[in-house]
């Protein structure tokens, strides 16, 4: 049986106390919100739960570092993003795609070498949206993670470039890049699959 | 690779769509933004581009605290594995069993 939802204060103290029901009710609580999180980063579900399961941990192990006058969510998700980009990197194991293929052609005078099919998600459309969501989750991760990683911290997750930079060790020129042939490599892919709908 | 249009000062396509990134989050100096906004004001195919890129980054925002379906399954394995685990010393905590546990439904 599931536990009741607790209070943010009584779940740091039962954490703390390392008491056993409000770990039952820990998991209850956040173990679906921080999948949610993981599966962002990864859709292999051995690892999105390899990475869920020490997640919780180290939320349990670290929750005497937490500052109480804040929201606790935020914490745990920025444990759940972290775990992610670490596991990941040191578990990469994807066949991994050339985004070349992807990139915008241009002629010689540097106009665009071909018409450009152009869409944008009309919030009418609620099946196409739906459809298209899932398809972006799908193109998302058939990224190479060098490339997956920086678009999913600043796309989804919202960090700041100068935070996904140092999080993944690289300069913010290089973030940048990533994350913008990132997004130019998931526009050509929706644009292709829109197109090839309609 | 010719980089810019030698007909007048305007960016060209490439120009403009490298630029992207910091026109859409907008993270640009104005002047720069000035320009681009002259290209795509005169550049229907870089309008569409854009809207379409734009688009993009919305709806993965979109995917942001989505939660996903956790199997009670896993949720019960997950809660005796933290049983166990919680108070065990830390770093020393023997290596995790690798779980065997199914896909989220």
């Amino acid at each position: 049986m599931k536990a009741k939802p607790l209070e943010q204060g009584d779940l740091i103290e039962g954490l703390k106390s390392r008491d056993t029901k409000v770990i039952d009710s820990f998991v209850d609580q956040f173990s679906r919100p921080l999948f949610g999180v993981i599966l962002n980063y990864t859709k292999n579900p051995s690892d999105a739960e390899e990475i869920l399961q020490d997640t919780l941990l180290r939320v349990i192990r670290k929750i005497d570092t937490f500052r109480q006058q804040s929201d606790i969510w935020p914490w745990m998700k920025r444990i759940a993003v972290n775990n992610s980009i670490m596991w990941l990197r040191k578990h990469r194991r994807y066949t991994e795609i050339q985004l070349d293929d992807w990139m915008p052609r241009f002629r010689e005078d540097g106009e665009l070498a071909y018409p450009i099919f152009g869409w944008s998600g009309d919030p009418e459309e609620v099946y196409l949206n739906r459809e298209l969501s899932s398809q972006l989750y799908e193109a998302i991760q058939s990224l190479p993670f060098q490339y997956r990683a920086p678009l999913v911290l600043r796309d989804i997750d919202g960090y700041p470039i100068r935070q996904i930079a140092s999080l993944l060790g690289l300069k913010e020129a290089t973030t940048k890049t990533r994350i913008h042939r990132a997004r130019l490599f998931l526009r050509e892919k929706l644009a292709r699959y829109h197109s090839g709908r309609t | 690779m010719k980089f810019r249009n030698r007909h007048s000062d305007l960016f060209t396509c490439e120009e403009c769509i490298h630029l992207l990134l910091d026109y859409a989050d907008g993270t640009m100096a104005p002047e720069v933004r000035r320009k681009l906004d002259e290209h795509l004001s005169a550049c229907p195919p870089c309008q569409h581009y854009l809207r379409s890129y734009t688009s993009c980054t919305e709806m993965a925002r979109q995917l942001r605290d989505q939660e996903a379906q956790v199997p009670a399954e896993l949720q019960d394995r997950l809660k005796s594995f933290l049983r166990e685990q919680v108070n065990l010393p830390w770093p020393k905590t023997p290596r995790r069993r690798r779980a065997k546990w199914s896909r989220r439904s």
